[in-house]
């Protein structure tokens, strides 16, 4: 007949176990947040991170980055607010090159803050100009001569630009496109069909911003298309650096974002792990021996 | 406890692994088709706009739409029209245009008018008709570009005039074609009526000097009944001849109107079975026309007379019997063959047959209490005809008859050895002649049979009186024999628990084994090992190197204490147990 040796120390052991693996659990479940670097989704940014892309958890650490030298990716859900606008000013003013896609919401947020006045006109499906679905859609890009394929691309009605805006091209889609006003995926009388622009580049001192109208651009679902556009862009040796702040509020996947490092799992996450195996392991075996 | 130690190893490995793999590629889509005929029919009619007004794009986007793929079932066509309207650009687009290459485009322009029907049937939206109609406006305006386009550019003005009295021709009507000759090395040999490749007639031209006429008949309506529909057709005159020894072909086109009769049916709207219905048919077309009268129904279409049309009414007399008339909605179907100067047509009109029962009346009682469960049934004919009769108890078939002409006719019904019942009864009434429709009467009778009632009550009141000799044994039998069942279901359910709760009863979790652990743990003693009892652990362990005599007989008290906490049910009180246990520790420090 066998008595339980010690209680307190079991408690503590299991309490310590069990934190650990709180902990490991938060780092291994997926977060599918859209335009998380972390999310293999379709609307993820994992492919981009492939390419040798970095991310930053803060807006403020532009100011720290050589702007000449910097390709910024913004996609977000929600829209910016005007200090997180100024900074990206600010960044672009200094030679860099801005990228911004996202949700209708915070694309509108980047070009009233520009100087646009706009006005929604809905969703662009283009069964002709398209790639696997009409949602995807071709857009000619002739100023840089290439084809860009946007996920879920959207429209504005442009009634006004401010006269500090150097509106440098404009994109639109092909006369084949229609917008799907009801969003029921099918075309019905008297929704407009036509090109509708969906690309903006504005000229801010030596650096653009360019607004891209769509919910995907480099995103899992079409960055094998746009990547070409990419690389262009990156070429004079700049770093394509993808905005992920927006994720500060999302504990699990800031945590990741701090755990994870751009080239697979950081030296702390191997640590932790480590810690993890070599206790179980000491409670296993050394414990045991010792009773 | 091992295995929950593996289990914690195990879920740590795994989530370390998960880890590593969270990035993951997807597996894109094939390109789909456009099935979207809404979609498909505002952009043609966006080709067609560019196209009647000339317009570049509308040549870009028959290219591109040319090369789109749609719907396979719309393919074919879709890539037809395209095809046609890019040919339309190339022939009006070159320097000199081919009058071949424009008759193509004239002949096939009618695709165009059919995909837009295609379209239309596909499409949801009820929208897509006004579409339609305004590509077929345009549709006929692109074909008079076209006959403008082939009659300038296969006219030699110098050398051949061509004269045709415009007009729309009647089906049947002579059309007179005089060519006169300008230039004297000129002549004309055949003359052709065409509707799109189809060459209809061919004729030779009479010359007079330097002037030609050839006389052309339209083509009668029962001849070309098949491949037209009512409204304007346009043919084209074809006329070859040779100037200078060079063969030259001149086009014109001649528009004919085809038409439908004009049918009247006059006939009431209601009818009552096995009534007469008379229907008048006249026409206001001139001629005598010849066809068929037929009545549809939801069952087949017959065909209830031939029948030849005039301006004067005639009036036909129809009996509304069965098979041919079903009760309720039936469609009176006139049908004509074509004439010489109208097309085949259906004229439909609807009419209400009302049924028409046999006089008959059938009753029954709603309870019947017999000596044999027998339910009367009455059926009493006002009729001078007979009908088939036919009962069904519960839907199942029991009982035919036939009720003579005013007649009364009493069937007896039985319900059965039940001694109450409820039964469904459903009498049909049946016109031999097949004119009246069916009577179905249907009710709820509730039948008692007393014969029945009264075996059971005798020989139930018999078994209970017999019964009741042997009540008090019965009882006693039963009793014993589930006090039996019910014992041994105890002993079982106890024997059970205690061998479950075996480890519970035996002392796990007792505070004296915990205290005498503690101070073996405390005075540097190893534990007992699982194979071991305390006693040879004492033996074994305690008194080997405990030295002091107070030490080991303290432990060994505890020991005994232990055991019978552990085993007995005199459980001793933990109080004297920590009294020993203090005392041990403090023989130890002492020590």
């Amino acid at each position: 007949m066998r008595v339980v040796k010690n209680r307190s120390l079991i408690v503590v052991y299991l309490a310590v176990i069990l934190i650990l693996l709180a902990i490991s659990l938060i780092i291994v479940l997926p977060v599918n947040s859209d335009y998380y670097v972390l999310n293999s989704s379709d609307m993820g940014h994992s492919e981009l991170i492939d390419q040798k892309a970095l991310w930053i958890t803060s807006i403020k650490t532009l100011r720290e980055l050589n702007a000449t030298r910097t390709l910024l990716i913004v996609a977000r859900s929600r829209p910016l607010d005007s200090r997180d606008l100024e900074q990206i000013v600010e960044f672009t003013s200094r030679g860099g090159i801005v990228i911004t896609y996202g949700f209708k919401d915070f694309i509108e947020s980047v070009l009233r803050g520009l100087g646009f006045e706009v006005t929604y006109l809905g969703v662009i499906r283009d069964p002709v100009f398209s790639k696997n679905s009409p949602l995807r859609v071709i857009v000619n890009l002739t100023v840089w001569n290439i084809t860009l394929l946007l996920d879920t691309p959207y429209t504005y009605q442009v009634s006004r630009y401010s006269s500090s805006v150097d509106l440098l091209f404009t994109a639109y889609t092909s006369m084949f496109s229609y917008i799907d006003e009801n969003v029921n995926e099918l075309y019905d009388i008297g929704e407009p069909i036509g090109v509708f622009p969906v690309i903006y580049v504005v000229r801010i001192n030596s650096g653009l911003i360019i607004v891209i109208c769509a919910r995907g651009v480099f995103t899992n679902s079409v960055l094998g298309d746009n990547v070409d556009w990419l690389e262009y862009l990156a070429g004079g040796g700049r770093s394509v650096i993808i905005d992920q702040s927006e994720f500060k509020d999302n504990i699990p996947a800031y945590f990741k974002l701090l755990v994870f490092s751009s080239r697979g799992i950081s030296p702390l996450y191997v640590l932790l792990a480590s810690i993890i195996i070599a206790m179980v392991l000491y409670y296993v075996f050394y414990r045991e021996r010792s009773a | 406890m091992n295995y929950y130690k593996l289990l914690i190893i195990l879920i740590l490995l795994i989530s370390l692994f998960s880890a590593l793999r969270v990035n993951t590629k997807l597996v894109e889509e094939n390109p789909q088709p456009i099935s979207d005929c809404t979609y498909l029919i505002t952009i043609l009619e966006k080709t067609i706009n560019y196209t009647t007004t000339l317009d570049y794009a509308g040549e870009l986007v028959a290219y591109i739409m040319l090369n789109t793929p749609i719907d396979p079932s719309l393919q074919a066509l879709h890539r037809q029209v395209y095809k046609l309207i890019v040919d339309y650009y190339i022939a009006v687009n070159s320097t000199s245009i081919s009058i071949d290459l424009l008759r193509d485009i004239y002949r096939e322009i009618d695709t165009i008018v059919e995909y837009t029907r295609k379209l239309q049937a596909c499409s949801q939206s009820p929208e897509v008709a006004n579409v339609r109609a305004r590509i077929e406006l345009k549709l006929r305006d692109l074909k008079s570009r076209l006959e403008e386009l082939i009659t300038l550019h296969s006219t030699s003005s110098q050398q051949v005039s061509v004269y045709i009295l415009e007009k729309i021709y009647e089906p049947s009507e002579e059309v007179y074609v005089q060519v006169v000759l300008l230039n004297n090395t000129c002549s004309v040999n055949t003359i052709s009526l065409l509707y799109r490749d189809i060459i209809i007639e061919t004729n030779s031209f009479n010359c007079n000097g330097s002037k030609c006429i050839a006389i052309l008949k339209i083509p009668p309506a029962n001849s070309i009944q098949n491949i037209l529909e009512a409204g304007i057709v346009k043919y084209t005159i074809a006329i070859r001849g040779v100037c200078s020894g060079v063969e030259f072909k001149i086009y014109r086109f001649l528009s004919s109107q085809y038409k439908y009769p004009q049918l009247i049916i006059e006939t009431p709207t209601t009818i009552i079975r096995g009534g007469i219905l008379n229907i008048t048919l006249y026409t206001t077309s001139s001629g005598v026309l010849s066809g068929v009268l037929l009545v549809k129904n939801s069952i087949n279409e017959t065909l209830l007379a031939n029948i030849t049309i005039t301006n004067t009414p005639r009036e036909y007399e129809i009996i509304v019997d069965k098979p041919y008339f079903t009760t309720g909605l039936n469609i009176l179907k006139l049908c004509v063959n074509a004439t010489e100067k109208t097309l085949p047509y259906c004229l439909e009109k609807s009419i209400i047959v009302e049924p028409k029962y046999p006089s008959v009346n059938v009753n029954t009682v709603s309870t019947s209490i017999t000596l044999t469960g027998n339910i009367p049934l009455y059926i009493i004919s006002a009729s001078e005809f007979e009908y088939d009769v036919q009962v069904y108890l519960n839907n199942k078939f029991i009982a035919e008859s036939k009720i003579s002409n005013r007649g009364v006719e009493t069937i007896v019904l039985s319900s059965g050895f039940s001694p109450l019942s409820i039964v469904n009864l459903t009498v049909i009434i049946r016109d031999p002649r097949g004119v009246l429709d069916n009577y179905v009467y249907s009710t709820l009778v509730i039948s008692v049979n007393i014969s029945t009632l009264l075996v059971i009550l005798i020989g139930g009141s018999t078994l209970l009186v017999i019964l009741r000799e042997y009540e008090r044994s019965l009882i006693l039998s039963l009793r014993t024999s589930s006090m039996r069942v019910i014992s041994r279901v105890k002993r079982e359910v106890s024997g059970l628990l205690e061998s479950v709760l075996k480890p519970y009863v035996l002392g796990l979790g007792s505070r004296v084994a915990e205290l005498y652990y503690t101070l073996l743990r405390k005075l540097g003693i190893r534990l007992p090992h699982q194979y071991e009892t305390l006693r040879e652990h004492y033996a074994e362990a305690i008194s080997s190197i405990t030295k002091k005599n107070t030490i080991r007989e303290l432990l060994w008290r505890i020991l005994v204490l232990t055991e019978r906490d552990l085993y007995s049910q005199r459980k001793p009180r933990i109080e004297d147990v920590e009294k020993l246990y203090k005392g041990v520790l403090s023989e130890s420090s002492e020590e």
